[in-house]
């Protein structure tokens, strides 16, 4: 056990035995009683709802399939800044559905290729590239719509034959299977280094398994998708992110040059807040809006020098304060952004990130 | 559930339950939210004793559990969270020369799966391939995730003197 193991080992607190196990085990059986209980009345009134729409005259129809889960990715749930070289990518919001946020998380690496999953506006995401040709978005999709319209990028070889693919597998799906190769979801992608057929599968141990085309690619051609080699030999693909060093990490930054991103990364870029914090805010019909709030709007709190202080800064109430909430430009006012005071409630009207 | 599985699961409780609310309380990060991280975990583990105690042991399928559950209550508490004007927790560690608590309190301001990783490679002394196994993730997330732990709390202020390496595993 090295430092920081005994270190951590001597920072959690050694608990007290809480547990009496007569009486989880009494919990434990009301509970399994219960369940039993909800899974036989909801099995009889399945059985009853069925029998009554077979049998009942004039009213045989096929029986609905069951409502679509809607797909999530929460390799997104780790979203950091993504490289500086990709911050030309984030373009004005707007003048697409779904434009990437600057947020991402590194999926694929692969020789000289990096595929990136960018968080998108409008609930939407992105899949960037990376390789020896430069960088570019290839295409964006709603979240919502990637079990439909799957989310995929096919990268042609200098005379034009697909070569690699790389395709978003939402939460569930873990295998991409193309001809005979087959390739694991990591970070919600899976990538092929060669490519033997456009017909692929994908499919996971509890999901239904949905067969993708990946003929001719249906967006613009690839900015940096081009390959000029060759498909390299086929090997493991490593699916280790290839920032370990998260000191050089940088917040993009827009079109006015100022940087964006959320404060929950703020430990992973210096400490240092960006210009521009990401937060939920309400719109002027009070339905809730994703933005920015500027740094320099933040309501400043004088540091307190010793615990009186602290204590007395503590017995202060302080007001609520509203400040704007701007598109990722800093400069158009799409909403409001609430500080809760302190004398008020204990939740607020918005959410930072 | 026969008496020999009853009488299992009673010691179990008794043996482990101390050790399992050290990793809960570091995935959660509060000693209430802990329990009730062990208990459900427990109660959830309880109908399938008999196979959990019989395959790789139940310290496995409770961990397991555990992780889940903390990642779960984790994003339900995120979506609800709402910012004051102060920057996260660890910004704000006062130079305090207790580095065990400074460590703790850097870890649990990591993003819940990497803190997870952190909890059972470190505190549960869990080879790389056994925390892969309760996380149900690859080995390769696994180091990616230690990687990426051990990097963010390199840059905490307060940890700057210690070393922080992985062990071999």
């Amino acid at each position: 056990m090295n430092e920081f193991a005994v270190l951590l080992d001597q920072g959690v607190p050694e608990p007290q035995a809480f547990l009496d196990p007569e009486a989880l085990l009494r919990r434990a059986h009301r509970r399994q009683t219960v369940r039993l209980s909800g899974a036989l009345a909801a099995t009889v009134a399945v059985v009853v709802v069925v029998g009554v729409a077979m049998w009942a005259p004039g009213q045989r129809r096929p029986l609905a399939a069951g409502a679509p889960v809607s797909p999530t990715l929460s390799a997104l749930d780790d979203a950091v800044a993504l490289p500086t070289s990709l911050s030309g990518e984030v373009g004005p919001v707007g003048a697409q559905p779904h434009q990437p946020t600057g947020l991402g998380v590194t999926a694929i690496h692969h020789g000289q290729t990096t595929v990136y999953l960018a968080a998108a506006t409008g609930d939407g995401v992105c899949l960037l590239l990376e390789n020896s040709n430069g960088s570019g978005v290839e295409s964006c999709r709603a979240i919502a719509d990637l079990t439909t319209r799957p989310l995929y990028v096919v990268m042609d070889s200098a005379d034009g034959r697909p070569v690699q693919t790389a395709i978003v597998m939402p939460d569930g799906y873990t295998t991409l299977t193309l001809g005979s190769d087959t390739a694991t979801a990591a970070f919600n992608v899976a990538y092929l280094p060669a490519m033997t057929s456009t017909h692929c599968v994908i499919s996971g141990p509890h999901v239904e398994s949905r067969q993708v085309d990946l003929g001719p690619d249906p967006l613009p051609p690839a900015r940096a998708g081009s390959s000029p080699q060759p498909p390299a030999p086929t090997g493991p693909v490593s699916a280790v992110p290839v920032r370990s060093a998260v000191a050089d990490l940088r917040y993009p930054v827009n079109v006015h040059g100022m940087t964006y991103g959320s404060l929950a990364v703020a430990s992973t870029h210096g400490g240092k807040a960006p210009d521009l914090i990401a937060a939920s805010g309400l719109d002027n019909t009070g339905a809730h809006v994703d933005g920015y709030f500027k740094h320099a709007d933040m309501p400043v709190q004088a540091e307190p020098k010793n615990p009186a202080d602290a204590a007395a800064l503590m017995a202060k109430a302080v007001p609520a304060k509203t400040i704007p909430l701007y598109a990722v430009d800093g400069t158009t006012v799409i909403g409001t952004f609430t500080f809760a005071g302190r004398a008020a409630a204990a939740t607020g009207t918005a959410t930072a990130h | 559930m026969g008496v020999d599985a009853t009488e299992d699961f009673r010691e179990y409780v008794l043996g482990r339950q101390r050790a399992l609310l050290r990793t809960a309380w570091l995935l959660t990060g509060d000693r209430g939210s802990a329990e009730d991280l062990v208990q459900t975990a427990l109660l959830r583990a309880w109908p399938h004793w008999s196979r959990i105690s019989a395959g790789e042991g139940p310290d496995a399928y409770v961990r397991r559990v555990m992780v889940n559950k903390a990642i779960d209550w984790r994003r339900r508490r995120w979506n609800g969270e709402v910012p004051t004007e102060q920057l996260p927790e660890c910004q704000y560690l006062p130079p305090d020369p207790d580095l065990p608590q400074i460590l703790v309190g850097a870890v649990r301001s990591l993003p819940a799966r990497q803190r997870a990783v952190i909890a059972l490679r470190y505190l549960d002394d869990l080879s790389e391939i056994e925390t892969a196994a309760a996380l149900g993730c690859a080995v390769g997330t696994v180091k990616s995730q230690t990687a990426k732990a051990l990097a963010t709390l390199r840059q905490h202020p307060g940890l700057a003197n210690l070393e922080l390496q992985g062990s071999a595993g």
